[in-house]
């Protein structure tokens, strides 16, 4: 049992302990907060994780994910303005209860179905990543190949509203990758004669002008046009409106469970992501309830299917990273500059080389669950009433400054800190054209191992392209991605 | 009258995602192959080249000849958001950027950060001064200090070598 081995790494190291319990608190807070995404709030704490050993780093980062995506319910519910994508469903049936005085009810209900489905997501990564990783490592660059492309096209096609779009932002993500030294022939690509640009772009600036100066822009754009406020939540003095009963726990359990199955199986897949399992969880058991009816209007199972979905995409997306080295998530993508900058290369081979953080990292996942679970039931309201509390003229300055000295940071390189503002420009420019920028960041981070693998599966073989035929792993992935995108267009139409 | 634009928003992205494709390649054909590897350094950027012009024509296409509204997000609200909080906050970011190296942190944090403050609200001249020293010392206190990031020297003047 490798994970009791984890726990024991875990609670053997206080500074991991304090990491998660601290980056469950931000980690809610966070993503309570409408417009300051989590990705944003990760990609601002990278560089100081830099500072400290892997363990602690990798699991506050993990866990203000984790965290980060049960907070944006608080503001879903209370406020009516989700304070993630993932959280968009939740808003449905959850504001109604609060305009009913049932805003503890809601909060509970949120609370109980985010732990149950990201326990039930860690379970599957915990158990099935290990016997994935075995079967993956005797995969080569063939398969590897047709895994990125599949990653490639999935992410560009499934992240956001329109396919065209987020295939642009794939394309774009792939183009910044390739900016450096070719990694087989050393040749110079896209530098313009750059002696700095040989060394390509680094990620950490790019994720931060991306995700989060981009963020500020928009919220200054938004100050400006003046954006409506947020509702205030309002309070009932029955306490049963404030309780979630044990007969409705019971009658949510089943929704709580199918969705929990919805989000875990999407969550394997690279780039569909927790807002789109929320929406699917939801319209699914809206279809299997016989009181659809009264769905939309504060019917506590319309808080439970999306908050289970969403939060059991968490662990297994977290398979494609570990199990193959390519990132399905956009905090996945994140995790793999701090996994590098600690010296562990992240693949199956990882299962040998670092096991035990490995598995500290799953139990800092479990014990994380628990921490925000314990906030969101007990203090989600007042969580709620804290981000209230909190003005957008002071945060927004703050996030400003934090970016510059956070990109600086990461390599002591000005070169990082230009790069990053030019990228907040950029990011700007995408979210208002409605292009992906979580889409750019993946596949930028994806395009290194994915040259690599396609460069070595062409110098391997006898065939030419025909190598991808002959591999049955690789003829999977390609079925895989024509499916998937094939119904996403048909969604579409 | 209102002038209309024969591009919509979507149009004009498309089209520049298709020129900055068109770019790659140009820019791609310099690089040099190598040995026996039968991919090469150059098919990347040429295949990454060609699907931005590719995409970008095609949404170019797909959102021309414009329709009303669509014209309209050229000229609306959101582009005089633009023109009051967005363009002086990016050149805010830009100048902090090039300042930090020449004047160090202390300086171009201290100039910059009222101009912030500023796009976001505080009006008080009295507040925009407190809250720029107050959040510049903090922030100086916990990168710096606590976390021991190497704090970046001025190359014109080094105001917080005094601290060193």
């Amino acid at each position: 049992m490798d994970i009791l081995a984890g726990i024991a790494t875990l609670f053997g190291d206080p500074m991991a302990v304090a990491a998660v319990v601290l980056g469950a608190v931000i980690g809610v807070i966070v993503g309570a907060i409408p417009g300051l995404t989590t990705a944003a709030a990760i990609s601002l704490m990278v560089p100081l994780t830099f500072y400290i050993p892997p363990l602690p780093a990798l699991a506050f980062l993990y866990v203000v994910g984790k965290s980060g995506r049960f907070g944006g319910s608080i503001s879903a519910i209370l406020f009516n303005t989700p304070g993630t994508a993932a959280s968009a469903a939740t808003m449905i049936d959850g504001h109604p209860l609060v305009r009913q005085g049932k805003a503890g009810k809601a909060m509970k209900t949120a609370a109980v179905s985010s732990v149950i489905g990201d326990f039930g997501g860690d379970l599957i990564l915990i158990f099935g990543v290990a016997l994935i990783a075995r079967y993956t490592e005797r995969l080569g660059p063939p398969e590897y190949f047709a895994a990125y492309l599949m990653a490639f096209v999935l992410i560009g096609s499934m992240i956001g509203s329109s396919i065209l779009k987020g295939l642009i932002s794939s394309v774009a993500g792939v183009v910044l990758g390739i900016v450096g030294l070719d990694p087989i022939s050393a040749m110079p690509r896209l530098t313009f004669g750059s002696y700095e640009l040989e060394g390509g772009f680094s990620l950490v600036p790019i994720m931060i002008g991306v995700f989060v100066l981009s963020e500020v822009f928009v919220r200054a754009e938004e100050r400006e046009q003046g954006a409506p406020e947020a509702i205030p939540a309002t309070g009932s003095p029955s306490r049963d409106d404030h309780r979630l009963t044990l007969p409705e726990f019971l009658s949510c359990l089943p929704v709580i469970l199918r969705s929990t199955g919805i989000g875990a199986a999407i969550g394997l897949l690279p780039g569909i992501g927790s807002a789109v399992a929320c929406f699917i969880a939801y319209g699914e058991e809206k279809r299997r309830a016989p009181d659809s009816h009264s769905w939309g209007s504060g019917n506590i199972k319309g808080i439970a299917a999306p908050e289970s979905a969403n939060n059991a995409v968490s662990g297994p997306s977290m398979i494609p990273l570990l199990a193959l080295g390519i990132p399905g998530s956009t905090i996945a993508a994140i995790l793999v500059s701090v996994f590098l900058i600690h010296g562990i290369t992240v693949g199956p081979a990882i299962f040998h080389q670092d096991r035990d953080l490995i598995f500290g990292l799953f139990a800092a996942g479990l014990f994380g669950i628990a921490i925000y679970g314990l906030i969101g039931f007990f203090a989600g309201p007042l969580v709620g009433r804290f981000v209230a509390l909190l003005p957008a003229s002071r945060i927004y300055p703050l996030v400003f400054l934090t970016a510059f000295i956070a990109a600086y940071s990461a390599r002591n390189s000005m070169l990082d800190v230009l790069a990053m503002a030019c990228f907040g420009l950029l990011g700007y420019a995408m979210k208002k054209f409605d292009f992906s920028p979580a889409a750019l960041i993946i596949s930028f981070v994806l395009t290194r191992g994915a040259e690599e693998s396609l460069r070595q599966a062409m110098l391997i073989s006898d065939n030419g392209p025909l190598i991808f035929l002959e591999r049955p792993f690789a003829i999977g992935c390609f079925a895989v991605t024509v499916i998937l995108l094939y119904l996403r267009l048909r969604r579409r139409g | 009258m209102r002038h209309q634009f024969p591009l919509s928003g979507d149009g004009v992205a498309g089209f520049c995602v298709a020129v900055i494709g068109a770019i790659l390649i140009v820019t791609a054909q310099d690089i040099r192959g190598f040995g026996d590897d039968p991919v090469g350094p150059k098919f990347l950027p040429v295949a990454g080249g060609a699907l931005l012009v590719l995409f970008g024509l095609w949404l170019a296409a797909i959102s021309w000849p414009a329709r009303g509204t669509d014209a309209d997000r050229i000229v609306s609200p959101a582009f005089r958001g633009f023109r009051r909080a967005v363009l002086p906050l990016g050149l805010l970011g830009i100048l902090y950027a090039l300042a930090l190296p020449r004047l160090g942190y202390i300086i171009p944090t201290l100039l910059v950060l009222p101009g912030v403050l500023y796009i976001f609200g505080t009006r008080s001249p009295l507040v925009l001064v407190r809250d720029a020293l107050a959040t510049t010392t903090a922030f100086y206190l916990f990168f710096f200090v606590l976390f021991g990031v190497y704090d970046p020297p001025g190359e014109w003047l080094d105001i917080s070598g005094i601290f060193r």
